[in-house]
This record gives structure tokens, C-alpha cells and sequence, in this order.
């Protein structure tokens, strides 16, 4: 039987250790304590859920993906659990921004010192334009522009992934918001580049790498796909060297305009140690929590405070994109 | 990914209820309370408590609430295959000493793999079962119950079988050192209000809409609370529940 803390159970994560080695990292402006985030997609569904990654010593949370409109998402089943990773195809069932908004009020309100990164998917500049205000004006510290979401509709996807519509929305959310707004990119394996770009001369402020990778699984003895979705994204350990390789890319591209997130197959210190080696400034934790709990939080940001110590550093900065200097 | 079982036999339990006896390819190893994911290809995956695990073989209690479960009435009999995912979840505590199970309807199915595993411990174990039902032709298990069990007491709203009245108004809490429920929420709650009140200890079995199992997705979370049914449930102790929400709606059922 797996024990987790229950909520509020958990003390505050140390922002300064005893020694002096700082986890406390900034990120476009926002205080992170340590430089864990939990991802989108993964218990982002309410304030009380948010406020528990929280207090379980993320140092920033993210919402559930959200839409102007509620979506209900794919019917059952909508995950498959593989060896190297999870496929979902939940397709971003939400209730809808506007009935969703009184849960960022109350985990603002909560007392909780971790930014709430607010996500959300637009497909019109106009869309989403009102979806960052709306989203700001409820107490969010950052909106989050998800154009990869795997689990959107073909005619989505074939939108979604165009750099003119990414130019489009980012400025258009730019344009609304004064809180920092962070892009989640797709894993693509070519023109990563392209499509990051046009979100930097559009104003983006942290890009995001990766959301996951689109797959699919077949059930042998039933003969059909498992997900209702048919294919899903595959997220975990077998992202994290494709997450790792945009991250790297993307840093050594814009790294010195923007700030990298990291986010694929977390799930100890030393796959967090890589991204911030890669140019990530922060990491974001979703899939390891089916197997590593609430506590990964903690324990990640302790791991990476101890890499520190060891190596002789005295604060996250001063590794981030250290891979690139050699 | 899926094991694949094979129905070694269904019965009907009840107008609305059945039991599948599944066969699987190695031991499941599910803890009392625990639940598996049980997927119908080409209509839908839903949560099912174990209601028995024995060497290969669980026991699934099925009750037709809705188009998965109606599908698998429909369509699945005996040598046919259902797929499942599993266990998850945290289950009934089980340690020697005196235990109620109060169960309500079909949800009385956890509580016999319950009932099991309390009469397999080495040391002194006393179990007693309390099950509601609304009529007599709503009662199931009753006979594996008294197998297991050293006393059942049967209750319906309407008086066809046992005692006439709700299961928690005839119910005895001043002799278990703990008590375990599964069933409806109007019964859960009264019960938790009874017996938060007495101070006896109280484990309730808790159902929501559930997608990934996994703890990741947060639809089942029970409302306000942080606590998500899959992965801190489905068995919670009443009293981390005693500050939110759902103690808030229990009060409500006794205002």
C-alpha cells in the first residue's frame, strides 16, 4: 500500500537550505522555491488538487488544459500503461474557463506561495485573447499557450500546428496579458525550431519542451486499439530524450532571449539534472506521480539541491545549459 | 496494458446485478478493497471492485448502471473474455480484533473479499456483517457472507427480509473496534455521522466518475478535498474526510 501525505499534511519546502545552497529559481519573473513544476494535465483539475502538488513542495502548478468552451473529452479507456511511459487520450475534457476560474481564485487565495501557471488551448487569436484576461483577472501568475496537445481533433492538429496560427495566438496573448506567458511546443523532430521561433518574435516568455508524443497502442487478443481516442500521447520515460534533445536545441537557439522549461520523463534528480544541464530553468513533473507519488516533488528538488553541494555550485542558475559550455 | 481474463461463470444475482468469475493467467494479488479497471473493447472501461480473490479466480459484481455495464450484461457470458488493469487503489485495514461491515446493496461486494481476508489472519478475530437492501429481491452474497462471517444481520426498507429499517438505523456501533461500509453515500454519511459522534473508528469505500485509475487525471477527486478515489482511495477513513465537503453534505442529511 502506497502512503501519501494528506493535504496540508506537509510542510513548506526549505528555499534556503543550511548551507546556503539556493533551489530558489526565477522564471520570467515569478519565484519559484525549487525548480519543480507540476505539469499540465495531471491533477491540475482543482484548486484543492493544485494546492496539494503545492504543498507537497512543487514549486510551481499548472491547470488542467482549459477551453472557452467545456469539453468532455474521450470515453474510457483513455490510458494505457506501457514500460517506457503512460498513453492518454483524455482530449482535454475540462468544464470550460469561466466555470473553472473560481478554483484559481481559491488556490490564490489559499496562502500557498507557488505560482499557478494558467493553460490554456485557443484556436483563434480572439479566443484566446479573452481566455489569457479572463484567466490573468482570476489571480493566474502566468498564462500557458498549449498548441500540442496530442489528443485534439485531426482538424486541430493540422491547425494547431502552424507557425503562423502560433505567431497569432502568442501575440494575441501577449497583447492581453501583462504575467508572463509561457508556449507549450510539441515534440517535433524537425522545425521545432521554426515554430519556437515565431512564439519568441511574438512575445512568448518561457518556452515549454516537450508536450508529449503522439502514439497509439494495439491489444493483441482483442485485435483493436486500447485507447477510444485510437492514438494518444506518450509521455514518461521514453519522452525524456526527446524532451531532452528539444530543450538543449531550443536553449542553444534562444537561450539567450527566453527561459526553457524541461518537461518529459522526470522522475528522480538526475533526469532533472539533465534538463537543467540542457537549458532548462525549471522542470515539470507530470507521469511520475503514478509512480513515484506526491512526494516526487521533494524529493527531486532535495536530489538536485545535493547534485549542487556535491559539485561544488551554489544555485540552480549557475548549472542551467551547462551541457552547452562544456 | 490489459491482462485478459477468461468468464468461468456468470449469475445473476439479482434483476440488475451479476457475478463474473474471471480467470486470469497468474495470481492478481489485490488487497481487500482494491479495485481493477475492466475494459469491454468497443464500449468502455469502468472501475470494479474485487469481491474475491481466490489462487487465479476474482469474483466481479456487476450491477447494470450504465452502457458499459449494460454492454457486459448483454454481451459477455461465460467463455468469453473480459480485459482488466490492476489493482489500484487503497484498501480496508485488516489487523485482528472486532470488525463490522456494514454494506449497502450491491456495494456489499468489497466487503466480502473484506470478510475473507479478516477470517485468514492468525489471531482473535471477530466479524460481524450488517447488509441492507431496499426490498428482499435485492439481496445478494448473503450465503458466501455467512460462510465467512460469525454473525449476518439482514435489514430491507421495506421488511421482505431481515429487519425493516435502514441498515444504520438498526446497526449496533458501541461493540467493533472498527468498522468498514460500502454503499450508497446517504448511507455512508449517516454512518460516518454516527460514528465520528461515538469516536468508533470508520474505513467507507467511496465511488466516483473514474477515467485514468492512475491518480493522475483528477476526476474522481472527492469534492474539495484533494483526495482522489483511485490512488487515496477507494477506502478512506471517515475522519480525513470529517473537514470538507463530504462531512459538510453528512451534516446536511441529519439537519
Amino acid at each position: 500500500m502506497r502512503t501519501e501525505g494528506g493535504v496540508g499534511a506537509e510542510t513548506r519546502p526549505s528555499e534556503r537550505s543550511a548551507g546556503g545552497w539556493a533551489l530558489e529559481v526565477e522564471l520570467a519573473g515569478l519565484r519559484l522555491a525549487n525548480p519543480t513544476v507540476l505539469a499540465s494535465g495531471v491533477l491540475g483539475t482543482s484548486a484543492s488538487l493544485l494546492a496539494r502538488a503545492a504543498s507537497s513542495g512543487a514549486g510551481a502548478v499548472t491547470t488542467k488544459t482549459l477551453t472557452l468552451h467545456p469539453r468532455r473529452g474521450n470515453p474510457n479507456p483513455v490510458v494505457v500503461e506501457l514500460d517506457t511511459g503512460l498513453l492518454n487520450s483524455m482530449g482535454l475534457p475540462n468544464p470550460g474557463l469561466e466555470p473553472f476560474l473560481p478554483e484559481i481564485r481559491a488556490y490564490r487565495s489559499s496562502g500557498l506561495r507557488s505560482p499557478l501557471i494558467g493553460s490554456i488551448w485557443a484556436l483563434n487569436s480572439e479566443e484566446a485573447s479573452t481566455m489569457a484576461s479572463m484567466i490573468q483577472e482570476a489571480g493566474a501568475n502566468a498564462v500557458e499557450l498549449n498548441v500540442s496537445c496530442p489528443n485534439a481533433s485531426k482538424d486541430e492538429l493540422d491547425t494547431i500546428g502552424s507557425e503562423q496560427l502560433v505567431r497569432e495566438l502568442v501575440e494575441a496573448v501577449r497583447r492581453s496579458v501583462s504575467v508572463p506567458v509561457f508556449v507549450k511546443l510539441p515534440p517535433l523532430h524537425w522545425g521545432l525550431t521554426k515554430l519556437a521561433g515565431a512564439a519568441v518574435d511574438a512575445g512568448a516568455d518561457v518556452l515549454v519542451a516537450t508536450n508529449a508524443l503522439r502514439g497509439m497502442a494495439i491489444d493483441v487478443r482483442a485485435r483493436r486499439p486500447i485507447l477510444s481516442g485510437i492514438t494518444g500521447g506518450l509521455s514518461g520515460r521514453a519522452l525524456k530524450p526527446v524532451a531532452l534533445r528539444a530543450v538543449y536545441e531550443l536553449y542553444g537557439e534562444f537561450g539567450d532571449e527566453i527561459q526553457v522549461v524541461g518537461v518529459g520523463g522526470v522522475q528522480d534528480w538526475r533526469d532533472a539534472v539533465e534538463y537543467l544541464l540542457a537549458g532548462a530553468s525549471a522542470v515539470e513533473i507530470g507521469t511520475a506521480l503514478i509512480y513515484r507519488g506526491l512526494s516526487v516533488f521533494r524529493r527531486v528538488a532535495s536530489g538536485i539541491e545535493g547534485y549542487l553541494r556535491e559539485e561544488g555550485f551554489h544555485s540552480v542558475e549557475e548549472i542551467v545549459g551547462a551541457a552547452r559550455r562544456g | 496494458m490489459h491482462l485478459t481474463a477468461e468468464v468461468r461463470e456468470v449469475e445473476k444475482l439479482t434483476a440488475r446485478v451479476k457475478l463474473y468469475v474471471l480467470e486470469l493467467k497468474e495470481r492478481l494479488g489485490s488487497w481487500p478493497g482494491q479495485f481493477v479497471m475492466v475494459w469491454l473493447p468497443g464500449s468502455g472501461e469502468i472501475p470494479i471492485s474485487v469481491a474475491r480473490e481466490r489462487g487465479r479466480e476474482i469474483w466481479l459484481v456487476i450491477a447494470r448502471v450504465g452502457r458499459v455495464t449494460g454492454a457486459i450484461h448483454e454481451e459477455v457470458g461465460e467463455g468469453a473474455r473480459l480485459w482488466i488493469r490492476g489493482p489500484y487503489g487503497r484498501g480496508f485495514s485488516t489487523s485482528p480484533g472486532r470488525h463490522l461491515l456494514v454494506g449497502g446493496g450491491f456495494g456489499v461486494a468489497p466487503l466480502l473479499r473484506l470478510a475473507d481476508e479478516l477470517r485468514a489472519l492468525d489471531g482473535p478475530v471477530e466479524v460481524w456483517a450488517a447488509l441492507g437492501f431496499k426490498s428482499a429481491d435485492d439481496a445478494l452474497l448473503l450465503e458466501e457472507f455467512k460462510e465467512v462471517v460469525d454473525r449476518v444481520t439482514v435489514s430491507t426498507d421495506d421488511g421482505t427480509l431481515g429487519e425493516k429499517g435502514l441498515v444504520t438505523d438498526v446497526v449496533e456501533l458501541d461493540w467493533p473496534n472498527v468498522v468498514h461500509a460500502s454503499g450508497p453515500e446517504p448511507m455512508l454519511r449517516a454512518l460516518a455521522f454516527s460514528c465520528l459522534q461515538r469516536g468508533v473508528r470508520l474505513e467507507i469505500s467511496l465511488e466516483r466518475r473514474m477515467r485514468c485509475g492512475l491518480g493522475l487525471c483528477g476526476s474522481c477527486e472527492v469534492e474539495s478535498t484533494g483526495m482522489r478515489v483511485c490512488r487515496d482511495g477507494p477506502v478512506f477513513d471517515a475522519r480525513l474526510l470529517a473537514s470538507a465537503e463530504f462531512a459538510r453534505r453528512s451534516l446536511e442529511v441529519w439537519a
